[in-house]
């Protein structure tokens, strides 16, 4: 790909899409830019953590040395034991290893924030899309239900949610994504507004081509790449706020291995039994600095002046 | 300017009523048994019969969205299950407490925040950056309601420095009385003149504000540095550099000043996410603001305190976001478009 065909802000896709399946030429572009991404030592280290989350996510039935850790048992003997070669992490008040908890937690995490993240795309990128693709009073509707949605913090909409549906995991999920999904529309807006006005999509337009299908085939392509930078972003995000809301007691329920709801079970016994606490924040914390740090490195690379840290 | 002012206004106003019919359509129109919300869990028949009769639920719905708004545009958010007041008047009461925390956590972010980006961005890339990059990428990720136990752990627990939670110790209460005259907690006391007081406060400000400001204190430094790195490369820096000024005048005076308008810009935006960190602060802390006030309401499921507490929280983040759009619009480099 020569440098003539970069145009600042365009997310780093080509002017005009390649003849044969514009999707293929994108996957191509993608393998490179992922070595562009793995010169960077820090983004290495981040992949790596993921994948170990991942794997620990996949694999915990089997690596987990307390097979019944994540059931409501006990086994008041070894309760709120520190930690030790037996208990790597300690025990909780139930004399569940904490260890296993905290892999069975990554699992947990990682699948309700995938759920929110791919619901608030799903949600704000086709509206996205069609503000800007259509312009006008399409657009400045959708705008202002994005407005009204960013002025609801996602804390109080989880709680409505928590009360009026119940608590529960599913529940925070769907809060958590009607707090994100704004945001991938004003992306993807933006972009397809620029996308609009190029001249492939001018030709497309002149010929006679259904809108929706401009917006599918010409416009949604070029959005890819800013959307999956924001939804790395958001990822890291996202599993905070599931954690603050399963914290508070209006996400996931017991005996759930969750991190946020072993935090909040913690509180009762963190003074004298540390590790009951710090384990699992810190498990949050290494997730959510990883997808930071690979959110931050992908948009450096797709647009190196947007550098911020 | 003015033109841009009144379209914004209508907007905001726009929104704020949209945001209504959201609450409206979650507290009203999704439940199969909105009366049941409204009355408590543990409610009577006659009870929920009168409240079904208060809510007008047999009335159509637009009427019902009519009557809702109208009632929100009045202040009138309903009554609360458990403190059997005005959800309004129970707002009034707790928010000066809230807005000392914000307001503290935002001075110790931007007195932090604000020189160790300016001097991030003059030692770019050097180590001095290099950790404060670091840092403000881990402050960023760390859970709030984590760093709070941990604080508390460490000076609570183990140091003996400084105490759990609360707005001071239970011997003070019961010692001292305050007056309640703006309510703002730390001002009252130092009003009353009793200085042991304002100390014992102080002291339990110290935790609950650090942790707050921590959350925003990345942000500051993030956006200060950015800002800064452009502008050291304008051509005005060049021309004062070329003058003689000493490079401290040029970065402190001249430099800082045109970094303000995003940092003020992002106090805006950030005040609004502020809120949620708040309220799970003040509940950790057991400061009794907004925040503590909700998650009880939360925990006792006094909906129409939840529902009060949300619009009251949505309208203030509209209008926090008009003042950042002025803001902004208050740079004449800027051009205001539609």
């Amino acid at each position: 790909m020569s440098e003539s065909t970069l145009r600042p802000g365009d997310g780093g896709g080509p002017l005009l899409p390649a003849r044969t399946g514009s999707w293929q030429a994108r996957w191509n572009e993608w393998t490179t830019q992922f070595r562009i991404l793995t010169r960077n030592k820090l983004n290495v280290v981040a992949l790596v953590i993921i994948g170990l989350f991942i794997l620990s996510a996949l694999l915990a039935p089997w690596v987990a040395p307390d097979k019944d850790a994540i059931a409501g048992k006990s086994n008041l003997e070894e309760k709120l034991e520190a930690p030790s070669w037996d208990h790597l992490f300690g025990t909780d008040e139930y004399g569940r290893d904490i260890f296993s908890r905290v892999l069975y937690g990554a699992r947990i995490s990682l699948w309700a924030s995938a759920a929110a993240v791919a619901l608030a795309i799903g949600i704000g990128v086709p509206l996205g899309a069609i503000a800007g693709g259509f312009g006008g009073w399409i657009d400045a509707v959708i705008m202002r239900i994005v407005d009204i949605f960013l002025s609801f913090p996602w804390f109080l909409l989880g709680i409505l949610f928590a009360t009026v549906f119940g608590p529960s995991l599913q529940n925070a999920i769907i809060a958590i994504a009607l707090s994100w999904w704004p945001g991938y529309s004003r992306i993807v807006r933006s972009m397809a507004i620029s996308i609009r006005e190029r001249q492939y999509v001018k030709a497309a337009r002149a010929i006679g081509t259904n809108p929706f299908s401009i917006i599918f085939r010409h416009v949604l392509p070029g959005t890819l790449g800013p959307t999956i930078i924001q939804a790395s972003l958001d990822f890291a995000s996202v599993v905070l706020a599931l954690a603050a809301l399963s914290f508070l007691g209006l996400g996931a329920q017991p005996p759930t291995p969750e991190w946020g709801l072993m935090i909040n079970t913690s509180r009762e016994f963190f003074l004298n039994s540390w590790w009951y606490m710090v384990f699992p924040g810190a498990a949050i914390l290494i997730m959510v600095l990883c997808f930071n740090i690979l959110g931050d490195g992908l948009r450096e690379m797709l647009d190196p002046k947007s550098r911020t840290f | 300017m003015l033109a841009f002012v009144v379209r914004r206004l209508l907007t905001g106003l726009i929104v704020i009523l949209g945001v209504v019919a959201v609450t409206f359509v979650v507290a009203r129109v999704l439940p199969t048994t909105p009366e049941r919300l409204y009355a408590g869990a543990r409610a009577t028949p006659e009870q929920l019969e009168r409240a079904r009769k208060e809510l007008g639920l047999d009335k159509p719905l637009y009427q019902q969205l009519v009557d809702y708004v109208g009632n929100v545009f009045q202040g009138d958010l309903g009554e609360s299950l458990v403190t059997k007041r005005s959800v309004l008047s129970d707002i009034w009461v707790s928010l000066p407490a809230t807005l000392e925390l914000i307001l503290l956590a935002e001075i110790i972010a931007l007195g932090i925040g604000l020189p160790m980006g300016v001097l991030s961005a003059r030692y770019q890339d050097r180590l001095l950056d290099h950790t404060t990059r670091v840092v403000a990428v881990g402050l960023a990720s760390m859970p709030v309601f984590w760093s709070a136990l941990l604080l508390q752990y460490i000076f609570f627990q183990q140091l003996r420095l400084l105490p759990f939670g609360g707005v001071m110790s239970d011997e003070f209460m019961v010692l001292y009385t305050v007056p309640d005259v703006t309510r703002f907690p730390l001002i009252d006391a130092v009003i009353s003149g009793q200085w042991v007081v304002v100390q014992d406060q102080l002291l339990h400000l110290i935790l609950p504000a650090t942790v707050l400001s921590l959350f925003i204190l990345a942000s500051v430094m993030r956006l200060t540095r950015t800002a800064m790195i452009e502008i050291l490369h304008e051509d005005y820096i060049t021309a004062a550099r070329s003058y003689g000024h000493s490079e401290r005048s040029v970065l402190w005076k001249y430099a800082l000043k045109n970094s303000l308008g995003p940092t003020a810009v992002i106090v805006a935006v950030l005040t609004g996410q502020l809120i949620t960190s708040t309220f799970i602060i003040e509940s950790i802390f057991a400061w009794p603001g907004i925040g503590s006030y909700i998650t009880n309401a939360a925990a006792s499921v006094d909906f129409p305190a939840i529902l009060g507490v949300t619009i009251v929280a949505a309208i203030v983040i509209v209008i926090l976001n008009m003042v950042a759009d002025m803001i902004v619009a208050l740079d004449p480099r800027v051009r205001l478009g539609a």
